[in-house]
């Protein structure tokens, strides 16, 4: 890979994240905001003997959509939006190749979700709703989502045409993604169906992974099953993604 | 008698649209080191062609090769020595025009500087400002200087003067025959005649997706249209049917003017038409002789104008 082509594309990437306010917002301040209406209804919620430590389930709830922010909002939306604008179509008449524009979108992006799930992570450790002990095993689930949601945030943004739907689909599909997947409610306490389904979603085994590791609560899945599951289903969507990204949005008179 | 090196060389290109035939059997040599226009109105099928020859079309039919390269299998090879600024296409919005030009100098190898690229097309005074913020012609000159700023083999210009003031647009024809001069092959694409007539060394004349005509403009003119435009103003009273009558008139077209009549006199011997006009006859002033020029030439070969 070109490295001046890399380090370009990528300080441009990153500027362009910031310097918009939609992008800096869903970006960089979604996940914030998120956590903290949690843990305003957390508040506010009568607590009920033998229910799960609220704060410890924000905390999980947030670093899940965290990750899956990064894949939505982070790459997909704003990939999505170049092909929409006629950026990638400009860019296709040039030498960068399909790697180095995907890569490109990485290092800025990838640092600002490090450096939310650090953030969010220190909140749950002052707070008391996350203990010392399962920080090493929050982190490694959330470097997994990050790998899943980037295969599957390509995946999504190599076709999507347009910028708004994939945006309002992917945030409407991220919740329901986290709440078919048994983060919030166990999936024994989902009706069976919905629990027959998420049994095959990669993302339930990530949210049963960062439930066992924020709430200290026994994981449904073995360990080495769950990482298995994550990384076969990144790989398989990354692969997906690679054969079908589009540079424009198809031929027009 | 040098050989041409042929840049771009079209055969029968044809592509379709549904019902629509976009190009109808195109056929085009583009020669090394010239700068070559295609003329016509919207729709005529320009910017297809050009879009094809880079592969960011399909050609339904016909075959196209660019410096020696078919642009459908070998696309990789060709972004190496050609780039285009086509009609539809967006920059990065947040970054500045350095930023944009930065970028862009890094995809090629052996780039110019943006700072040379800015003072060439006159980009200087906004530098620092990003595309979202730049007008119309500041935003379509800078797209023309991503395609410049790689020292291409091929540099291909979609309408590279729409939205331009007169100052901008001439920095811009200065810049292109700069490209030219250090060994660029240019094909641009155009409907304004004054632009094609003042750049290009050759030009196709486009319409209903077909080459109606090819050469350089003086030739083209010389072949389709051999007759000067005599324009001139009189008063109200004058009646000019005679003029008619006089050899090598073709046409005579007089409308109101200011009080009295303008009169447009299309001849191969506008020396007996002076003679006739200025002799004998009160009040004829803004006497004007001029070529009918390429908008001439499309009309004795469509039938119609354009402009």
């Amino acid at each position: 890979m070109p490295t001046s082509i890399f380090r370009e594309l990528a300080l441009v990437q990153t500027r362009e994240m910031f310097r918009d306010l939609k992008t800096l917002f869903l970006s960089v301040l979604y996940p914030f905001v998120i956590l903290a209406i949690f843990m305003f209804v957390g508040a506010v919620t009568p607590k009920s003997p033998g229910g799960p430590n609220i704060q410890a389930l924000s905390i999980a709830m947030t670093l899940f959509l965290c990750v899956g922010s990064f894949g939505f909002f982070g790459l997909a939306v704003p990939l999505v939006a170049m092909r929409e604008r006629g950026t990638l179509r400009l860019l296709s008449t040039t030498p960068l190749r399909r790697a180095t524009l995907l890569a490109s979108q990485v290092p800025g992006r990838a640092a600002v979700a490090a450096g939310q799930i650090v953030v969010i992570v220190a909140i749950g450790l002052g707070m008391g709703a996350v203990t010392l002990a399962n920080v090493a095993m929050l982190l490694a689930a959330c470097l997994l989502g990050l790998v899943l949601f980037a295969s599957l945030g390509y995946l999504v943004g190599g076709r999507a045409p347009s910028s708004e739907s994939t945006s309002t689909v992917t945030a409407i599909g991220l919740v329901v993604l986290m709440f078919a997947g048994g983060l919030v409610f166990p999936l024994s306490g989902l009706p069976a169906a919905v629990g027959a389904v998420a049994r095959f979603l990669p993302t339930t085994y990530l949210g049963d992974m960062l439930r066992h590791a924020a709430l200290g609560t026994p994981a449904q899945y073995a360990p080495l099953l769950g990482v298995g599951v994550v990384l076969a289903y990144a790989a398989v969507f990354a692969a997906i993604a690679v054969r079908t990204f589009r540079w424009d949005a198809g031929e027009r008179a | 008698m040098s050989v041409l090196e042929t840049a771009v060389s079209v055969d029968g290109l044809v592509k379709t649209y549904g019902k629509v035939t976009a190009v109808d059997g195109v056929d085009l040599d583009i020669y090394a080191g010239e700068i070559f226009g295609l003329l016509g109105p919207n729709g005529a099928g320009k910017s297809t062609t050009i879009e094809t020859l880079v592969g960011l079309r399909t050609p339904g039919g016909g075959q196209v090769r660019v410096l020696g390269l078919d642009p459908g299998d070998d696309r990789a090879g060709l972004r190496e020595m050609v780039t285009i600024q086509p009609q539809e296409a967006a920059m990065f919005p947040t970054q500045t025009v350095t930023e944009t030009l930065r970028l862009w100098a890094a995809l090629h190898t052996g780039s110019r500087a943006p700072e040379e690229i800015m003072r060439a097309l006159d980009l200087d005074g906004s530098r620092d400002v990003q595309v979202r913020r730049l007008s119309g012609g500041q935003r379509q000159r800078l797209l023309v200087a991503t395609a410049m700023i790689s020292r291409p083999r091929l540099m291909i210009l979609d309408e590279p003067s729409t939205g331009l003031d007169p100052n901008a647009r001439d920095a811009l024809w200065e810049a292109i025959r700069d490209c030219r001069a250090s060994g660029s092959t240019v094909l641009l694409s155009t409907h304004a005649m004054e632009e094609a007539h003042a750049l290009c060394d050759r030009l196709a004349i486009v319409d209903h997706g077909k080459v109606v005509a090819c050469g350089a403009p003086d030739d083209l003119i010389r072949k389709h249209a051999p007759y000067q435009e005599i324009t001139f103003t009189s008063g109200a009273a004058e009646r000019w049917d005679d003029l008619s009558d006089l050899p090598g008139v073709s046409h005579v077209a007089t409308e109101p003017a200011g009080g009295g009549t303008r009169v447009a006199v299309q001849t191969s011997e506008p020396d007996t038409v002076l003679r006739a006009v200025l002799t004998g006859r009160d009040g004829v002033r803004d006497v004007q002789t001029h070529d009918g020029g390429l908008g001439a030439v499309f009309r004795a070969l469509t039938g119609r104008t354009f402009d």
